[in-house]
């Protein structure tokens, strides 16, 4: 009797731990990855446990002998990532070491950034958008451009740009520059300050150090990126209007392929367009992204400009309006900046972060050297996740 | 015989012919010895014995240098044991793949990560020979896992960023790659599988989406036999050939272990879970010619062996586990592949670590 008794209490205590586990894990089906699923993160009632979870922790979590902090079932959450997503991980179709998607099946293909094609690829690798942290296959020395005469209406003339095009390298190249794994300085970080701070010290920061989880949600939101709407650490905690939780909600497709032809933003199929004249969507099944985010009182909905608003939560002051060039911010060292902030409404605009720079890490050559960052003496080569060799970025747009 | 014994010996003899001469007798002569029937069988006992040793350690010598298996794989013996930890062998960045040569003596290894290739080793780890994809096939190349073929003795590298199979003899020629004759048919191979009669079978996670993932059945002259699985499996990984026509496959995502009979039905033998031989994230895997399945678990960081039943749905019985999350020797970081010779050796491509490691019995 005394041992059914203790069986019992066992497996009452074992559905339990499921249970909450199950419960903290709630995942959605962004990607058919092992860490989600469909039946939760929506608003409904009556979800059956056993369908949510279907054992899918299991994979990442142990409820009572984790390796580490999270109930992780490994001492690294990096290599755990990586397990799937990295150089050796076959569970994953994007390698973020190497700046590589494996996709072999229909791949919608977007030329031009406007022309939708649907074809076979031929291959079974393509280049992801936002590089690699070790490698990336951006062909950074390859980027060319269409120029066409714009006529103002005042009836000046004058040449633009526009089809820019970025293709994929061949192969995997060692990247430049990382956002990844380094305890460093938060360019940016705070408000425009007449003294002088390059940011925040991350060796100050609870986390420390920026890994895979201070972007993206391991449990899945729906969304292809999974970014989290607030990244740790970044000491945002704006509400924004018409919306009930701080953050900037990164909403894009549930299922995108990263893979396409063109590098440059306009070959983003889930980003507004400019293609000098008109502006589309890249694609059809982009949804308009709600909760939007916003700047002062203007309320936008392109991706990219959330994506500008997103990345400049942490990196807060470059998070600059139009004319930001000729205007004095105020601050120390940013003081006039490139316009990064689309979010003004004007969508053809097209100025955000991820215009010039890739989110993982770039293998963009950087022989003649810069300095590094603002304040900065010394030269560099590092490349700063800027998609084009040296500083051909500014060429991409700038006839000079 | 000791001094002290000899001395009491000769006393008593003594002793006995004075008691003859006390008697007044004829002089006294020593008895004739007569031999005791039971030391006879006593010697025959033990020499019957000494022939059957020596027949029993004959047909065991001979065992083994035919086999060349330690003794503790002898038939008749306890088969429900995990090996122990022997030694590891390093120069390989981030192993994923292994398979060993039909006589043992060669490993086949990936390496993965930002330096992706195919290497092969000696079993002393030294590096004997590369098996590198044609020259016409520039680009970029991610060699996943091998397969060896169980007669012929080629080995088989799945390409998953050129979407092929290449075919290399046994010391690492490239022969040929192995083509779908439908030209239609492309995958994205992750596991593989070769039988005796020359099937071929490829893991294909050519798509995002899992629900297009499948197992590949090729003949040898590349003719597609038939697809398995599609709609059910998510990154399946490897793909061990088994008895009855049986094929055992990772259904690595999915946490589970599957066996898809002969007739192409599938059935569900280990699934993810927290107890013992429950799975987290199974990706290599390999049967040993006793029967013992060698699951890899990556994200738990051990290998997980069970015995297979008779029929191939039978559910395998859990064994035990080997080895824990760490640096040190007999300790894994996120192991992937996994191989088995036959002789009891137990290859495991330890990844983070940068090694293989070889278990045994």
């Amino acid at each position: 009797m005394r041992t059914e008794r203790k069986v019992v209490r066992r497996l009452v205590v074992l559905a339990a731990a499921s249970a909450a586990l199950f419960i903290g894990a709630m995942p959605a089906q962004a990607d058919n990855g092992p860490h989600v699923s469909t039946a939760t993160n929506e608003v409904k009632s009556g979800i059956k446990i056993s369908d949510a979870g279907q054992g899918r922790c299991a994979s990442c979590h142990r409820a009572h002998t984790a390796k580490s902090a999270y109930l992780l079932n490994a001492a690294s959450e990096e290599d755990l990532c990586l397990s799937c997503h990295g150089g050796s991980g076959t569970g994953a179709t994007t390698d973020v070491q190497n700046g590589v998607g494996y996709d072999s099946s229909a791949t919608t293909y977007y030329p031009d950034g406007k022309t939708v094609l649907t074809v076979k690829r031929g291959t079974q690798v393509g280049a992801l958008r936002g590089g690699g942290f070790e490698q990336a296959m951006l062909g950074t020395d390859s980027a060319t451009k269409d120029t066409y005469l714009y006529t103002y209406a005042d009836g000046r003339v004058a040449y633009r740009s526009k089809n820019q095009l970025i293709p994929p390298a061949a192969a995997p190249k060692g990247t430049t520059s990382s956002h990844f794994g380094g305890v460093g300085i938060m360019w940016g970080n705070g408000s425009l300050s007449g003294t002088v701070n390059v940011g925040l010290d991350m060796s100050t920061t609870t986390t420390g150090k920026l890994e895979c989880s201070s972007c993206h949600d391991p449990h899945g939101n729906k969304q292809y990126r999974i970014l989290k709407p607030v990244p740790s650490d970044s000491g945002f905690a704006t509400v924004i209007p018409g919306n009930t939780q701080p953050g900037v909600f990164i909403k894009d497709t549930a299922n995108k392929v990263y893979t396409t032809t063109n590098y440059w933003i306009a070959g983003d199929p889930a980003a507004l367009a400019d293609t000098g004249t008109t502006t589309t969507l890249g694609a059809t099944s982009i949804t308009d992204p709600t909760p939007k985010a916003t700047t002062g009182t203007t309320t936008v909905s392109s991706f990219q400009a959330n994506v500008a608003a997103w990345c400049t939560t942490c990196h807060t002051r470059y998070l600059a309006p139009r004319s930001s060039w000729k205007t004095n911010s105020g601050d120390a060292v940013f003081t006039y900046r490139h316009t990064g902030d689309n979010i003004n409404g004007d969508a053809a605009s097209n100025r955000n972060c991820i215009q010039c720079h890739v989110a993982h890490g770039s293998n963009a050559a950087m022989p003649n050297s810069a300095v590094e960052n603002p304040g900065d003496t010394a030269l560099s080569t590092d490349s700063r996740l800027l998609r084009v060799d040296d500083r051909g970025v500014c060429v991409m747009c700038h006839n000079v | 015989m000791t001094d002290i014994q000899t001395t009491a010996t000769q006393e008593a003899g003594e002793d006995l012919l004075q008691e003859l001469d006390d008697l007044g007798g004829p002089p006294a002569t020593p008895p004739a010895v007569v031999e005791d029937p039971r030391g006879r069988r006593r010697r025959r006992i033990i020499a019957w014995l000494l022939v059957v040793a020596l027949v029993l350690f004959g047909a065991v010598a001979a065992w083994y240098l035919l086999n060349r298996k330690p003794l503790s794989e002898l038939p008749g013996l306890d088969v429900d044991k995990v090996p122990t930890y022997k030694t590891a062998l390093y120069g390989v960045e981030k192993p994923l793949g292994v398979a060993v040569s039909l006589d043992g003596s060669l490993l086949y290894v990936t390496q993965s990560g930002t330096k992706p290739a195919a290497f092969i080793l000696d079993r002393d780890g030294n590096s004997v020979g590369r098996l590198k994809p044609p020259a016409a096939d520039k680009g970029y190349h991610v060699p996943v896992y091998v397969a060896v073929h169980p007669t012929s003795g080629d080995v088989y590298v799945g390409d998953r960023a050129a979407g092929k199979v290449y075919v290399y003899d046994r010391a690492g020629t490239y022969r040929s790659t192995f083509t779908p004759k439908d030209k239609k048919i492309t995958f994205s191979p992750l596991g593989l599988g070769v039988s005796a009669d020359g099937t071929v079978y490829v893991a294909d996670a050519s798509s995002a989406e899992p629900k297009n993932h499948r197992i590949l059945v090729f003949a040898p002259d590349g003719s597609l036999v038939k697809t398995l699985g599609k709609g059910e499996l998510n990154y399946p990984n490897a793909i061990v050939p088994g008895a009855q026509d049986a094929i055992y496959v990772t259904d690595s995502n999915n946490g589970r272990v599957v066996v898809f009979d002969s007739t192409g039905a599938m059935t569900t033998l280990l699934a993810r879970g927290i107890g013992d031989g429950d799975l987290g994230l199974p990706r290599g895997m390999a049967l040993d010619d006793q029967g013992r399945l060698f699951v890899v678990d990556t994200t738990d960081q051990q290998v997980r062996v069970f015995t297979t039943g008779a029929m191939p749905t039978d559910h395998p019985a859990y064994v035990g586990s080997f080895g824990d999350q760490g640096r040190e020797d007999a300790t894994f970081l996120f192991p992937n592949g996994v191989a088995t010779d036959t002789r009891g050796r137990v290859y495991v491509a330890d990844r983070e670590n940068n090694r293989i490691q070889v278990w045994g019995y």
